[in-house]
Formats: structure tokens, C-alpha cells, sequence
């Protein structure tokens, strides 16, 4: 299957440029210019790894990453800073991220982080199936259950 | 894996099913008034003193008189309805439901001590406990993944996949736990479905055919369900009924049991896939060959052959050699325990994580049904409601032979649906094979015990019926969105007819052709009705 990207990022071009390039190396790319609208877009849809920006107007990048862990936990998140924000990366990271980049950042490093992440959240989703499964096997009727 | 709950969802108060203290009260109830407060049948006291089952019990030191006897046989029979109620609603976990036998045998002194432990350490406990270990091994290495994509990993199209998935995985569901197959199967079915619908479509939202998530989700439950029938090692439900057989000293052999339910799996594997692309017709995605190559992409993943998957499978290969070849010098727990044993030996699993991955709770919940099958034959309880029912169905014509067993593979079936098929065995298979035996009819309690057992693999119409379709239903949901693929309703509007089918392939090809093609051994009925009708031991 193929991985599920939503790229975040208020410079309209460097998303744009961005998405097809990852397209072509056949991942699902989606688009969003603000962090309103990514979270609007992840409220319908499961994505494997959103690569965040840190500063936008308006909803920031961390106040993206926190409704992005409130609603979709699971979802891997990548941020992408500059040289003067990578503080704000750092904490985007202690509130679950999974790592940062600089920007403007190179695609084999950037594909080599979103596989990473991609593969931590695959692990994760085992471990939850497993525990899924262990439930249900002795208790089908857990199946009702929160 | 992140799954959308929908308001109504979120809202949902806890149901009347889910209030497991109310149920545990209720259960208990029943207990106490079947037991303490209804008084004894005055025809359960004229049974236990004309078979001489007083006489037996007094001689065990469990009983003084034919009143006393009785009394016993009622408190075994109050055991069942609360058995019912816990297994149904899961108010105490399953095995501990089985542990309630012993302890309840004991405190009551419902059996000799000596006879009580006996239930818990006899061939059918160590087989079930050598195919839990079997399948920790298998499952651990991985083999079951292999064989999955070895099977399909080839197929192209639409019909073939389907046909072929259906078959194999009832076939591989007679031997290796249905339970994990489906575990694995599940997220493959999803792949295979994303694969499909997405296509070359590498932008925007994908357009889903909901038909196709229910076609493959379905048929692979179903033909997981149906695999139950081929050969005992399938499930505890098939050797409990074993352990029952054994207990009228007319033990069947694993090889005797393949004969009669493995020719049934790839026709019900088969008539799945034919009703699942029937009922599945208007499907819109008519290609599955972009999804298949996420078979392939698995079988890539995992290489070639380890060295662990080649002992796990020499391992397989030689247990079902024994247990087929092996006849009654090493019967079936022998063999079986080769599985504790192999992957130790050839360090391709460690001894702690096999007792780890052993499901205790499906031991112990044998081990005690195997506990009230003994309560019941040697308490009379078996035989008096054997001979309750059996008048009842004689006034419907299904009083013996082709009627009783389809009347009782009915019900079983029935039943299964609303508990677990274990449950359904343990309880039903210590009525049922008096019930066969009294009949008279020539192969019984053979032919009625697999009969009840067959039927239990056709928990198709509801989600608890089985672990397979609470797991199917469980990690079923569209990768890119979360909503469920299915839901709890369409195993109703889905199961119910293929559970009507199912049923009518073992009346005509179990019951009417095979049972004669195959036969049964002279002297059985005898055999077990010189132990049923037998005087003290």
C-alpha cells in the first residue's frame, strides 16, 4: 500500500513542488496551507506521516501537532523548521513528533525520515493489532467494547 | 488501524450483555435453584436406581442413598443453564468457567477425586495442549504467513483469487488456528482491497466499493469458519467431543475423523466462494490484480524459506503423520507433545514464550467441559435428559438416525452462533451422545457426536459466534479513512443463509453419503451402550 502523506505548509510553491516530486516516487500525497485546513483534512482521512511546518500564520505548527495527536494519535509527524526554530521543533518532538528537518531539506534525507516514520507507526499499529486479536480470541464479545 | 467512531457510537450506553455482574448473579441463580430449591424429579430417582447409578455413587462414597444419588444428578444438571449464561455473556472468563467444573465436583463431591483430576490429564487435554503449543510455534515463525502466500500469491483476476482463497483457507483452517489466520488475513484482505480500488490513482480521495471490502472480508471468515469440520485438530470443540467418545470407551482415531469431515471442507470452501460471488455480484471493482500484488510483496518481505519455518513445518508434517499413522499405542496426545518438545530441541523457539503463547483460558475451559461430560454420564444427568429430548424429537420423527443427527446439527448450529463453539461441544456433546447411543442406530455416538461437532463450525450469522469474525469485524476497517469495512448487522444478512447451506452440505455429503461410504466399525453403539447402561464400576 501506499504511504499516506499530508504535507502542511503556508508557502503554497514549496508544497506544491514538494508533493509532485514525492508523488513520483509513489507515495499519496495530499495538500494542505494552514493548519485549519490540515486538520480539517486528517478529521476524514487516515494519514501515515504528516510533514508539518513549524511557522504559519495563524494555527501554529505546534498547535497543529497537538489537535493532529488529539485526533489521529497513531499519525506520524515530521517537522520542518528553520535555522531559527528549531527550539520549537525540539518541543514539537517532546509533544510526540517523530523528528524534524531543516528546511530547505534534502529529498533522499527526507524520504529516509518518512519511511522511518512510516515504519514506526506500522510497528505501532502490529502491536495494537496483536493486542486486538489476543482480546478478542478469548472474548469475542469484547468486540463491543470502547 | 485509527478507527472513526461515529457520534452514535460514542454515545452508546453499555448494553445489558455487558453488565457481567448481573449475569454472574443470574448464572449463579439458576445454580441454586436448579439445584437447591426445584425438587428432584421423582423419574431422575427411578432412573439413577434402575441403571444402578445409586448403587455406584454409594459404592464411590459420594452418596448414601437413591435420594441423595439424585440429588447429585440435579445439581450437575443446574450446572448447565449456569454454564450457558457465563459462556454466553462472558461473565467470567472462559477458562475460568471450566475451572467452576472441578471445583464445583469437588465441593459437592459430585465425583471421586481420583476421577475428577483424571478429566484434566487424559489424552484429549495433552492433544489440545501439544496443537495450542503447535500453533504458538507455527505462528511464531512465521509459517503461516508463507503458506497464506504461497496460496495466493499466484492467483490473477477476480474469480480464481476468491475461489481460491475460500478453499484454502478452510482446508488450512482444519489444522492451523483459524483464530491467527484470520489475525494475519485480515490487514492482507485490506491490502489486497486498497490495491484494487486505488489502481494507479495516486491523487486525491480514493472511491471505495464497499461490496468488495464485505466480498473478501466475508469470504475469508467464512471459509476459516467452515474449516472446522476436517480434522480435530481444528479446534477444542473437535476434541472435546473426542474426550466424550473416549469416556463410552469408543475413542475415534484422528485419521477415522479426517475421513468423515475432510472431504467437507473443500466443498463448503467452495460453496462459499460461489455464494460470495453471487451475493456479491454487483461488486464494481471486477480486478483484484493490482491488490494481489500486495501478496506478493509479503512474500518478497519475507525471503526465503528460514531454517526455523523448515523445522516448523517438518514439525507439522510429522505430528499429522502420527496422529494419523500412530493408531491408539500413541494416541493423539502423544504426538502432540512432540510440539512442546521440536522447537525446544532445535532451537527454533524458546520454552518460556511457548507457555506464554499457549491460550491457558481455551486449556482450562476443555479440560473443565471435558469435567461436566464425566458429571453428566456418570451422574445419570446425561442419560435423563437424553431421554427427555429424545422422546421429544421421536414425536417429530427425528427420534434416530438421519433425523436426529440433522434435528441436533441444527440445534448445535444453532447455538454456536450465540456462544462459543467449545462451549456449544461441552455442553450439547454429553446429551447428544447418550442421546445417539439410545437411538440404536448402527455407528452411533459416532455419527450424532460428529454430527454436533460438525455444526458448531457454522458460526456464521453473528459476530460473537466465533473469535474469527469478532476478529475479521475488528481489524477490518479502510486503511485510509478508519471506518469499518462491515458491520455487526451484515454478518445477519450475510451468514444466515450460508449457515443454511452450510448445514445442508453435511446433511447430504456428511451425513448421507459419507457416513455410508466410509461406515462405522461393528460393536460400537454396543460398545458405549454397555457403558452408559453399566452397572457399578
Amino acid at each position: 500500500m501506499k504511504i499516506r502523506i499530508l504535507l502542511v505548509d503556508d508557502e503554497k510553491e514549496y508544497v506544491e513542488t514538494l508533493a509532485e516530486r514525492l508523488r513520483n516516487r509513489g507515495f499519496h500525497v495530499t495538500e494542505a496551507f494552514s493548519g485549519s485546513e490540515a486538520v480539517e483534512k486528517l478529521k476524514g482521512y487516515n494519514f501515515d506521516v504528516t510533514v508539518l511546518d513549524v511557522k504559519m500564520p495563524g494555527m501554529s505548527g505546534i498547535e497543529t501537532l497537538d489537535e493532529i495527536k488529539k485526533l489521529k494519535p497513531l499519525t506520524e509527524v515530521l517537522m520542518l523548521t528553520g535555522h531559527g526554530t528549531i527550539e520549537t521543533a525540539i518541543e514539537g518532538m517532546k509533544k510526540g513528533a517523530y523528528d524534524y528537518l531543516l528546511k530547505p531539506c534534502k529529498m533522499d534525507l527526507l524520504l529516509e525520515k518518512i519511511n522511518g516514520a512510516y515504519e514506526r507507526k506500522s510497528e505501532h499499529e502490529e502491536r495494537i493489532r496483536k493486542a486486538m486479536v489476543d482480546k478478542l480470541s478469548t472474548s469475542p464479545m469484547s468486540v463491543f467494547e470502547k | 488501524m485509527e478507527h472513526n467512531h461515529t457520534e452514535a457510537d460514542k454515545t452508546k450506553k453499555p448494553g445489558l450483555l455487558s453488565n457481567k455482574l448481573l449475569w454472574l448473579i443470574i448464572g449463579a441463580a439458576c445454580f441454586i435453584i436448579i439445584g437447591f430449591i426445584i425438587p428432584t424429579p421423582q423419574s431422575l430417582v427411578e432412573l439413577v436406581e434402575k441403571q444402578k447409578i445409586a448403587e455406584k455413587l454409594i459404592g464411590w462414597h459420594i452418596a448414601h442413598d437413591a435420594g441423595q444419588a439424585a440429588w447429585k444428578a440435579k445439581l450437575v444438571l443446574g450446572m448447565i443453564p449456569m454454564a450457558v449464561i457465563y459462556f454466553a455473556t462472558e461473565a467470567l472468563p472462559i477458562g475460568l468457567v471450566g475451572i467452576l467444573m472441578p471445583v464445583f465436583a469437588y465441593f459437592f463431591q459430585l465425583l471421586p477425586t481420583k476421577m475428577i483430576g483424571q478429566t484434566f490429564a487424559g489424552d484429549a487435554p495433552l492433544f489440545l495442549l501439544g496443537v495450542l503449543a503447535m500453533g504458538v510455534t507455527v505462528i511464531g515463525v512465521g509459517l503461516h504467513k508463507r503458506l497464506a502466500t504461497w496460496i495466493l500469491g499466484w492467483t490473477r483476476g477476480f474469480v480464481v483469487p476468491i475461489v481460491v482463497l475460500c478453499v484454502a483457507m478452510s482446508v488450512l483452517g482444519s489444522f492451523i488456528s483459524a483464530h491467527a489466520m484470520a489475525a494475519f488475513m485480515a490487514p492482507v484482505m485490506a491490502a489486497v482491497y486498497m490495491g484494487a480500488v486505488s489502481g494507479n490513482n495516486n491523487q486525491g480521495v480514493i472511491e471505495h466499493d464497499p461490496q468488495l471490502a464485505k466480498l473478501l472480508l466475508f469470504a475469508l471468515c467464512f471459509a476459516l469458519n467452515v474449516g472446522g469440520v476436517g480434522s480435530p485438530a481444528a479446534g477444542g470443540r473437535n476434541v472435546i467431543m473426542m474426550g466424550f467418545w473416549s469416556d463410552y470407551n469408543v475413542p475415534m482415531s484422528f485419521g477415522r475423523w479426517m475421513m468423515y469431515g475432510f472431504p467437507l471442507t473443500p466443498v463448503l470452501g467452495l460453496a462459499v466462494a460461489i455464494y460470495m460471488l453471487f451475493i456479491f455480484r454487483k461488486v464494481k471493482t471486477k480486478d483484484l490484480t493490482p491488490g494481489l500484488l500486495a501478496i506478493k510483496e509479503e512474500t518478497k518481505k519475507m525471503g526465503k524459506m528460514s531454517y526455523a519455518e523448515k523445522v516448523a513445518f517438518g514439525m507439522m508434517l510429522l505430528i499429522l503423520f502420527l496422529w494419523i499413522v500412530g493408531g491408539h499405542g500413541l494416541g493423539l496426545g502423544g504426538p502432540a507433545l512432540l510440539a512442546l518438545v521440536i522447537p525446544v530441541v532445535f532451537r527454533i523457539g524458546d520454552w518460556r514464550k511457548i507457555l506464554g503463547g499457549i491460550s491457558w483460558d481455551a486449556w482450562f475451559m476443555y479440560c473443565g467441559a471435558l469435567t461436566l461430560g464425566a458429571l453428566l454420564q456418570e451422574t445419570g444427568a446425561a442419560l435423563w435428559l437424553a431421554q427427555i429430548f429424545l422422546g421429544s424429537l421421536a414425536a417429530v420423527g427425528f427420534g434416530k438416525g438421519l433425523g436426529l443427527w440433522i434435528g441436533m446439527s441444527s440445534f448445535s448450529g444453532l447455538v454456536t452462533n450465540f456462544m462459543s463453539d467449545a462451549g456449544t461441544t461441552a455442553l450439547l456433546g454429553p446429551i447428544a451422545v447418550p442421546m445417539g447411543i439410545m437411538s440404536g442406530v448402527h455407528g452411533e455416538p459416532w455419527s450424532i457426536g460428529l454430527a454436533t461437532a460438525f455444526a458448531t463450525s457454522f458460526a456464521h450469522f453473528l459476530i460473537v459466534g466465533t473469535p474469527n469474525n469478532a476478529i475479521v469485524y475488528g481489524l477490518g476497517v479502510y486503511p485510509d479513512t478508519g471506518q469499518r469495512m462491515i458491520s455487526p448487522i451484515d454478518f445477519v444478512k450475510y451468514g444466515f443463509v450460508l449457515w443454511l447451506i452450510s448445514l445442508a452440505i453435511v446433511w447430504v455429503l456428511g451425513f448421507m453419503v459419507l457416513y455410508n461410504v466410509v461406515g462405522f466399525p461393528e460393536g460400537i453403539t454396543e460398545t458405549a451402550k454397555a457403558v452408559l447402561m453399566s452397572s457399578p464400576h
